[in-house]
């Protein structure tokens, strides 16, 4: 299913969420959702579920709008990390009423994944721990299988054992199962490996929009002698710095040409890609300002 | 199936054990009261008209308010449009209606059979009939409704407008309650009788105003942004 937003607005009363956001997900892909708090993501991925109406601008899903359409909310999940089920309800009344409403629920699927996640099926939502909760909103998102699956910090109070789970269960089965996943988080340096595109969104505004390669070659990481990566650097934008004993390593932002690569490599530095978290702290952070907006944008 | 059909199933399995313990104390309370009754006195009412007469209506009213509050999201969650989550609902309420409205006269009718098998009925006890039944259950079954709705009603504006919108619009919301309880009420007796107004008057009356209801539900909901967390 092909998504196009043009000029999405959200608004709580003076409040914008999110402004003027124009966007193309194609689909079958892994997008990495990534703003700071408060950047309008929840409201952007509320709107795209149709849990509620843009303020201004159009959405639409194969070229329909898709808010109160059946057919394309029926292939829509959204998981909220704090999960829309009743809290009274045991956790196997809450997968039965998915399956039951869902046509593309695989109930299979959905035990494994409480044995994955160790859930037991007899306990109520009300009695799980934060993380625990999170271990349903991923059983509930997964085995929905639905063709636009859109993950809101789902990860939330998952220790590292089940968060490792659920990046294992969603690439195997998005691997299996190819449909569009938009995953929204800010443990970004530990799921960017999922991310095929990367959108960045910050004050409601979309900052870029790119595939995680392209992405990843706006910043270099430098590092070799101390002097020499102290020359090489001299006039760049540094994100970072580290240095030890005599080595350092500077994290630059900006990507390089073929002539200043081979001068890096004369002077014996070694060049490596930037973490994608480092990335995006430098273009959220304000010390991005000069950098325009929505020079990424598709 | 249709996702309306499906939204009414679901509803109503949902409310199937909650339904059961309902049920089965009020039947429970019923018996232990009227034993208690007739021992003491000879009882000059019915006292399951008086609590299930009422109490029924209640209890819809109450489904009716944790619609909005407790299942839009459940169902909007699982791919389901708010149309359809309303037309399901309706259909499931309207189900509902019928059987809670047919359990009254049929459980007077029990409390009547089981008052007799321990002695001649009191002379002053709301004897039924054929007749009394079809009035019970006519006074029952547009009121049942008017409850649900507004229910719904009340609880949808305080979801979509907050305290004071909610408020404001309260009056309208539960207007069917306020036709169903002036014309259509259970005395202190437990009889359905008819106020003010003929029996078929007030009918209309009580459904025009929870057609109304329904119209303002309707509103309310039908792009209704989805909260976090229970309203």
């Amino acid at each position: 299913m092909m998504i196009s937003l043009r000029d999405v607005t959200v608004r709580y009363c003076d409040t914008v969420a999110v402004d003027g956001i124009t966007l193309d997900l194609e689909p079958g892909k892994i997008y990495g959702l990534l703003g700071r708090n408060g950047s309008g993501k929840t409201s952007l991925l509320s709107v795209l579920a149709s849990y509620r109406r843009p303020s201004a601008g159009t959405v639409t899903i194969d070229g329909t709008d898709p808010f109160e359409n059946s057919a394309l909310m029926r292939d829509t999940a959204f998981i909220r990390d704090s999960l829309d089920v009743t809290d009274q309800d045991r956790i196997a009344k809450v997968l039965d009423v998915a399956g039951r409403l869902r046509p593309t629920w695989d109930a299979d699927y959905a035990e494994h994944l409480v044995d994955v996640f160790a859930l037991e099926p007899r306990r109520r939502v009300s009695a799980l721990s934060r993380g625990q909760r999170s271990s349903l909103g991923v059983v509930l998102g997964l085995a929905a299988r639905a063709p636009l699956t859109i993950l809101d910090e789902v990860y939330l109070g998952m220790d590292a054992a089940a968060r490792t789970a659920f990046y294992r269960e969603l690439l195997g089965d998005y691997l299996a199962h190819p449909r569009t996943i938009i995953l929204s988080t800010h443990l970004i340096e530990e799921v960017a490996g999922l991310f095929e595109q990367v959108i960045v969104i910050d004050r409601g505004r979309l900052l870029l929009h790119e595939d995680t390669d392209t992405f990843k070659a706006r910043g270099v990481a430098v590092t070799g002698p101390a002097a020499a990566v102290e020359a090489f650097v001299a006039g760049r934008t540094v994100l970072s710095e580290q240095a030890l004993g005599g080595v350092r390593q500077a994290t630059l932002y900006g990507a390089l040409d073929h002539d200043e690569v081979v001068r890096a490599e004369t002077a014996g530095l070694t060049l490596a890609p930037v973490g994608v978290q480092d990335l995006f702290v430098h273009l959220t952070s304000g010390a991005a300002e000069g950098t325009p907006r929505t020079e990424a944008r598709r | 199936m249709s996702p309306r059909r499906l939204v009414a199933l679901t509803l109503l399995r949902i409310y199937r054990p909650v339904a059961l313990w309902f049920w089965v104390t009020m039947i429970v309370c019923v018996a232990v009261g009227m034993t208690v009754v007739s021992r003491l006195t000879d009882p000059t009412f019915s006292l399951w008209l008086v609590i299930a007469g009422s109490a029924t209506k209640y209890w819809l009213g109450v489904v009716g308010l944790l619609l909005v509050g407790l299942h839009l999201r459940q169902f909007v969650a699982n791919g389901i449009t708010r149309h359809d989550f309303l037309a399901g609902a309706a259909l499931a309420g309207a189900l509902l209606a019928v059987l809670f409205a047919a359990a009254v006269p049929l459980g007077h009718a029990a409390e009547q059979l089981l008052l007799g098998l321990s002695g001649p009925l009191p002379a002053q006890y709301p004897t039924t009939s054929p007749g009394t039944a079809l009035r019970e259950f006519g006074h029952l079954l547009p009121a049942a409704p008017a409850y649900l709705v507004a229910g719904g009603a009340a609880a949808a504006g305080f979801y979509r407008f907050g305290a004071w919108g909610g408020l404001a619009l309260l009056p309208i919301a539960v207007l069917p309650v306020a036709a169903a309880e002036a014309l259509l009420g259970v005395d202190e007796n437990g009889g359905f009788a008819v106020r003010f107004v003929p029996y078929a008057v007030a009918v209309l009356i009580t459904v025009t105003a929870t057609a109304l209801g329904a119209l303002l539900f309707h509103r309310e909901v039908r792009d209704v942004a989805i909260r976090r967390g229970t309203a």
